[in-house]
């Protein structure tokens, strides 16, 4: 997966097959943070990047660890 | 489907926080600039502005120690004495030259040696009551923290 974090968190979430609002459901948020999230425009913090993991069936290198190439 | 009117999640509180931040700073400014009018343009009496100048008092204070007992941020242990010592002829300089400014320009009275010893010893004590209690609670923050992650 070399992608940015934001394009591997929505690839994640439609391989999941959740909307964003469904998302948003599960990990007790917005949509509106999920879909700033997604276009690289809000930081979560580590607690809800956590949940999004565990939503998403996923670790946190997977969905949020910048490849040196999109540093 | 979340059907509460209010969710605040995580970033809506941060965004919260923020607004609340810029209007606390802008009424302890405009609080400033309107005790200052008032007792320096309007020429007030004191009864007028000193509730304001009290509650500004109060908060700068209550703002500068909460934030060093929250915080932990300084650890006075590790500053050296001298440090401590110009900081505070600093805090009495400042205080002095600003009571000194306030009785001969600002409102125009002559003041005589007598007058300057006595805001001068009014000074030093205040200031040295202030900053001690704002290094203990810069001490007892930064204990906190430590026994925290120990």
């Amino acid at each position: 997966m070399d992608q940015p974090p934001r394009m591997k968190l929505k690839l994640a979430r439609i391989e999941k097959n959740f909307t964003q609002q469904e998302l948003a459901d599960q990990v007790e948020v917005t949509r509106q943070t999920i879909g700033l999230i997604e276009k690289g425009n809000y930081n979560p913090t580590l607690n809800l990047c956590i949940k999004i993991a565990r939503a998403l069936d996923r670790t946190l290198d997977q969905l949020f660890w910048e490849d040196e190439a999109h540093g | 489907m979340d059907k509460r009117p209010f969710n605040f999640d995580e970033r809506e509180t941060r965004t919260f926080r923020s607004v609340c931040t810029l209007m606390y700073l802008l009424t302890i400014f405009s609080l400033t600039i309107i005790q200052l009018y008032r007792q320096f343009v309007l020429r007030q009496p004191q009864e007028a502005w000193n509730d304001i100048a009290m509650l500004l008092t109060a908060n700068i204070l209550v703002l500068l120690g909460l934030t060093l007992y929250l915080t932990g941020v300084v650890n006075p242990r590790k500053i050296k004495l001298h440090y401590f010592l110009v900081g505070y002829a600093l805090f009495v300089l400042i205080g002095f030259l600003f009571t000194i400014f306030k009785y001969t320009v600002l409102l125009g009275q002559e003041i005589t040696l007598a007058q300057v010893w006595s805001y001068l010893s009014t000074v030093v004590i205040i200031s040295g009551i202030l900053v001690l209690a704002l290094v203990l609670l810069a001490y007892l923050g930064n204990r906190r923290i430590d026994k925290q992650i120990s």
